[in-house]
C-alpha cells in the first residue's frame, strides 16, 4: 500500500474511484496467494463497476484461496497526470501494487472504441504494450468480452483471447498458469498449452494472409492451434456462479444497484443486432434460482433498487412468477424493481399494472424503424400497431413520456424510411392528445434517441457497407428539418464515432498500427466524446497506409474470408447469408420459440434450444 | 411501508478515518442507507413519492477530512438495546467508519455552534522558521480578513473572532496546529479558509494538508450529545 503517496489521492477529482475500501471488495494477502489477476476495465470507474460480468467474474476468480483478483479502471485524466508526472504506475485499486506486480492482466473489451485505452492502462503501469515485447510469464495479458469475437484489431497486443462467456475458460486459463508458474514454464510454453484449453484463442499461433485487394486469403494455424476457435458457453445457467454479493460503490456509478442476469442469448433474431448472434443460444434461469439470487444480493449490499437484465426482458417465459416472487419482498423492504429491455409487442395489461407498481421511472421502447418495410429489413417483429398500442397503455396509466429508440443508415434504407422515424414520433404524439383520459394538464414528451447502424460481425449485415459518415450527417440533418414540435426531442450519436466503431468491428490484424499509432498520438478513452480525437485516428489511418473505408463502407462478397472466420460463435455462415438474403427481400424470420431457423448454434448445446 | 408510526429518534456517533476521507457527505449518505439497510432492522421511511431512509447528519464533513466525532440521525421503529443496536450497525459500515455510541439525541443539532480541528501540512521549499513566523505574525494580527466564497456570493470575513488557533509546531517536516472553529448550520468555517488566509498574507502555499475534527460543540459550550 506504500507505494502510492496520499497526497495524489487529494489532486484528483473524486478520489474514491481510487482508494479501494468498498463494500464487499477483497483484500488478500499477497503472500498467501499463487496467481495475482488483475482485471482491468477499460474505462472510467464509473462505467467499469456498472458491468454486470466484471462483478461475476471477480467473485469468481476470490473464490479461490490461491488467486486474488483485484479491480482496476482506466484512470481519468487529472490521474493520469498525476501518476506520470510523480512516475507512479497504474495500480490495482485492492492492494495499489502497480499492475506489472500481477502475473496475469485480464482486459474486458465492450467496446472498439476502448481499445486505446488498453494501450494507455498498460503503458501507465510501465508494461510493454506489444506481446512480443513481453518475454516472460508475468504480465501475461489476456482478453474477453463481446469485441473478443473479432480480436484482431487487437491481436498485436494481447496474448491470449476467451471468445465466448467466461466462467468456466477464466478459472482454467488460471489454474493452468499455476501450473506454469510452479514449474517454471516459458511464455511460450504456457501459449502453446492454453491453446488446447477449449475457447482460447492464441493470436501468435497463427499467421494471416492476404490477397493482393487487401481482402483476408487465409489462416494458417502453427503448432496444431484450433482452427476455428470456438466459443465457450455456460450449457445450464442456474447452475453457473452468481455472486451473492456486489462490490458496493460509494460514489454514484452509471449502473448503480442489485442486477440479476434472467437469462443469456435473445430470441429475436433482429439482423443488426450483434448481441443477438454472439450470445446464442437462448437459455433461461429459474425464476425461484433468480429470487433466491436477488434477494442474497439486495441483503448483501443494501442496494435500493433491483434491475432485471437480459437482451430482452420480456421475453423471458417466467417474467410473471418472478416479479410474484419478487413484488412481496422487494415493496416491504423499499425495493424497487427495474426492468430494462422491454418488447413493445408483448407488453401485457397485468404485466405493465406490475412494472407501474415498482418502477417509477420513464418508459423505452426500441421501435428501431420508422417503417415497416424497414423493419421487416431488420426482423424487428414489431408493427406500428405495437408501437402505438404499447404507448396508448403507457398513457392510460399515467405516463406522459416515452422514448422511442432508432436506429438509421439501415441497409436497403431510403429518404422515406428515415423521415418515418419522425413520423412514427409524430403519431405518438397525437395518439397521446386523442386520448380522453390521458394525464390532465401535462404535455406530452417524446424522445427519439436516433444510432447509426454499425455493421458488426456474425450478424447478417456483417457483409454490408456503412454510409459514410457525410451520409448520415445528411440524414441526420433531414430528420431535423422534418421536426416541427417541441413535443418531440432528438438525439443522435456523433456519425464519426460510428465510424471508426465500424472501422474496428470488422477489422483486421492490420488495424493494431493505427491502433497503436493513435494512442501514441493522444487517443485515449475514445468512447467519451470530450475525448475522441477524429482527427488523429484520421491521421493514424493515412501514416499507416490503411484505408477506413476498405473496413466500413465497403461492401463484402459472401465468398470473401472475413478476419472473423478464425472465431466459430455457433451460427453458421450460411445461415447468416440465408438472413441478408431475407432481408434484402424484406421477409422476416419468426423467432427462435416459434420456429427454429437453423442458425447452427444447436451444435454448442448438443441439443435444440426450445423443447 | 412504515407499519408503525411511534418512532424513536436515535443519534449515533461515529468515526471516520483512513480511506473513508475520500469519501464524499452525500456518498457518506448513501453508504449508511445501505448500511442500515442491511441490518435488516426497521427503520423510519421518508414517505413521499420516492421513500428513502431517513438519515439527518448533524454537521456534514469535507471531502477529505477525517473525524473522531461524526454524528447521524435516524428513526428507530423497533425496540433494541443501545448497545446493541450500535454492534449490529457497526457491522455493517464498510472499512474507515466505526461506530462509538448509539442513543436517544440530547441536543438539537441545529444548536451546534463549534467544532475541533487538529490540523497537520507541510511546505515544500520552506524554511521551518519562516514558515512559524509567518504564521504567527498571520493569526497574531487583530483582524483576520479572508473572502469567503459561499452559494450566495463572496464576501470578506474576519477570522479573527470565528477561528482559535493554538500556537504552531514542527515536527519531522510536519507542521501541526489545532483550532476551535465557529461551525454549524448559521455559520460555518471550513479549516481550509485559514490556508487561504495564510498564503494571502504571506505567500506560502501548505501542502499535503491533513486535517481531522476531532469534537464538536453545543452552543451552551458543552460537547455535543
Amino acid at each position: 500500500m506504500a507505494s502510492i503517496p496520499e497526497k495524489i489521492f487529494r489532486m484528483v477529482e473524486k478520489p474514491a474511484r481510487y482508494t479501494g475500501g468498498e463494500l464487499n471488495s477483497i483484500v488478500k494477502k499477497k503472500e498467501d496467494v499463487k496467481v495475482r489477476f488483475a482485471f482491468c476495465f477499460p474505462d472510467l470507474y464509473e462505467v467499469g463497476m456498472s458491468h454486470l460480468g466484471m462483478k461475476i467474474l471477480y467473485s469468481l476468480l476470490n473464490k479461490d484461496d490461491e488467486v486474488w483478483c483485484e479491480r482496476v479502471f482506466a484512470p481519468d485524466v487529472d490521474m493520469e497526470k498525476q501518476l506520470r508526472e510523480n512516475g507512479l504506475p497504474l495500480f490495482a485499486i485492492e492492494s495499489r501494487d502497480g499492475l506489472a506486480e500481477f502475473d496475469m492482466i485480464g482486459f474486458t473489451l465492450q467496446y472498439e472504441l476502448c481499445y486505446t485505452g488498453v494501450l494507455n492502462m498498460l503503458d501507465l503501469a510501465g508494461i510493454p504494450i506489444r506481446r512480443e515485447d513481453r518475454k516472460g510469464l508475468k504480465n501475461l495479458v489476456v482478453a474477453g468480452g463481446p469485441c473478443a469475437c473479432n480480436p484482431e484489431p487487437m491481436t498485436d497486443f494481447i496474448d491470449l483471447f476467451m471468445p465466448g462467456e467466461g466462467e468456466e475458460v477464466l478459472p482454467e486459463i488460471v489454474a493452468l498458469y499455476k501450473k506454469a508458474k510452479d514449474e517454471g514454464w516459458t511464455k511460450e510454453q504456457y501459449l502453446s498449452e492454453a491453446a488446447r484449453i477449449p475457447g482460447v484463442y492464441i493470436p501468435s499461433l497463427y499467421e494471416v494472409s492476404y490477397h493482393t485487394d487487401g481482402t483476408v486469403k487465409g489462416f494458417l494455424p502453427k503448432e496444431d492451434a484450433p482452427m476455428p476457435v470456438r466459443k465457450r458457453i455456460i450449457k445450464d445457467l442456474d447452475k453457473v456462479f452468481f455472486p451473492e454479493n456486489f462490490v458496493v460503490p460509494y460514489i454514484d456509478i452509471v449502473h448503480d444497484r442489485s442486477m440479476l442476469e434472467i437469462m443469456r442469448g435473445c430470441i429475436r433474431g433482429c439482423r443488426f443486432c450483434q448481441a443477438g448472434f454472439i450470445y446464442r443460444p437462448v437459455r433461461e434461469k429459474h425464476a425461484d434460482t433468480l429470487c433466491r439470487n436477488a434477494h442474497d444480493l439486495c441483503d448483501s449490499t443494501g442496494y435500493e433498487e433491483l434491475s432485471l437484465t437480459s437482451l430482452s426482458t420480456s421475453d423471458y417465459s417466467e417474467l410473471e412468477p418472478l416479479l410474484d416472487g419478487l413484488i412481496p419482498w422487494t415493496e416491504k423492504e423499499y425495493v424497487n424493481i427495474a426492468v430494462p429491455s422491454l418488447r413493445i409487442d408483448n407488453f401485457s395489461e397485468s404485466m405493465l399494472e406490475k412494472i407501474t407498481k415498482v418502477r417509477k421511472s420513464g418508459l423505452t421502447f426500441a421501435a428501431e424503424a420508422g417503417t415497416q418495410r424497414m423493419r421487416d429489413v431488420i426482423n424487428k417483429n414489431v408493427t406500428e400497431e405495437n408501437i402505438l398500442g404499447t404507448c396508448k397503455r403507457a398513457f392510460e396509466g399515467g405516463y406522459t413520456s416515452v422514448k422511442l429508440y432508432f436506429m438509421i443508415s439501415l441497409p436497403t434504407e431510403t429518404d422515406e424510411d428515415v423521415l418515418g422515424v419522425i413520423d412514427t414520433a409524430q403519431k405518438v404524439v397525437d395518439l397521446y392528445y386523442s386520448l380522453k383520459n390521458h394525464a390532465k394538464g401535462k404535455a406530452v414528451q417524446v424522445t427519439c434517441s436516433v444510432a447509426s447502424f454499425v455493421p458488426k460481425p456474425f450478424t447478417p449485415f456483417e457483409f454490408e457497407p456503412q454510409d459514410t459518415m457525410e451520409e448520415l450527417q445528411r440524414k441526420q440533418q433531414l430528420m431535423l428539418h422534418h421536426l416541427h414540435t417541441h413535443k418531440i426531442s432528438l438525439d443522435w450519436h456523433d456519425a464519426r464515432t460510428s465510424f471508426i466503431e465500424a472501422v474496428f468491428a470488422r477489422g483486421d490484424r492490420r488495424l493494431g498500427k493505427a491502433v497503436e499509432w493513435a494512442w501514441r498520438h493522444g487517443c485515449n478513452l475514445d468512447g467519451w466524446d470530450d475525448h475522441f480525437k477524429f482527427d488523429v485516428w484520421m491521421q493514424a489511418f493515412a501514416e499507416t497506409g490503411l484505408d477506413p473505408a476498405f473496413y466500413a463502407n465497403r461492401h463484402r462478397a459472401f465468398d470473401e474470408v472475413l478476419p472473423w472466420e478464425l472465431m466459430d460463435y455457433g451460427v453458421s455462415k450460411e445461415f447468416l447469408i440465408r438472413e441478408n438474403e431475407k432481408a434484402r427481400n424484406a421477409v422476416t424470420t419468426p423467432n427462435c420459440r416459434l420456429q427454429c431457423a437453423g442458425c447452427g448454434v444447436t451444435a454448442l448445446k448438443g441439443g435444440p434450444c426450445f423443447e | 411501508m412504515n407499519d408503525v408510526q411511534n418512532f424513536t429518534e436515535i443519534r449515533l456517533f461515529y468515526t471516520k478515518t483512513g480511506s473513508a476521507k475520500y469519501i464524499s457527505h452525500l456518498d457518506v449518505m448513501r453508504a449508511f442507507q445501505r448500511a442500515l439497510k442491511r441490518t435488516k432492522i426497521k427503520f423510519w421511511y421518508t414517505e413521499g413519492f420516492h421513500p428513502h431512509l431517513y438519515l439527518n447528519f448533524a454537521l456534514p464533513l469535507s471531502l477529505g477530512y477525517e473525524s473522531l466525532c461524526e454524528s447521524v440521525d435516524f428513526r428507530l421503529l423497533e425496540e433494541i438495546p443501545p448497545e446493541e443496536l450500535a454492534k449490529r450497525i457497526g457491522a455493517m459500515l464498510p472499512v474507515g467508519f466505526q461506530v462509538l455510541s448509539a442513543g436517544l439525541p440530547v441536543m438539537k443539532a441545529s444548536e451546534i455552534a463549534s467544532a475541533d480541528y487538529e490540523i497537520t501540512f507541510s511546505v515544500p521549499g520552506s524554511g521551518e522558521e519562516d514558515v512559524l513566523a509567518a504564521w504567527k505574525e498571520c493569526f497574531g494580527r487583530p483582524e483576520i480578513p479572508v473572502l469567503k466564497k459561499t452559494k450566495r456570493g463572496e464576501q470578506i470575513v474576519d477570522l479573527k473572532p470565528q477561528a482559535e488557533i493554538s500556537a504552531l509546531s514542527c515536527e519531522d517536516g510536519r507542521f501541526r496546529f489545532r483550532v476551535r472553529l465557529v461551525s454549524g448550520c448559521k455559520e460555518n468555517i471550513n479549516p481550509a479558509l485559514l490556508f487561504e488566509a495564510f498564503s494571502g498574507f504571506s505567500g506560502i502555499s501548505a501542502d499535503d494538508i491533513s486535517v481531522i475534527r476531532t469534537a464538536v460543540y453545543h452552543e451552551n459550550g458543552e460537547i455535543f450529545r
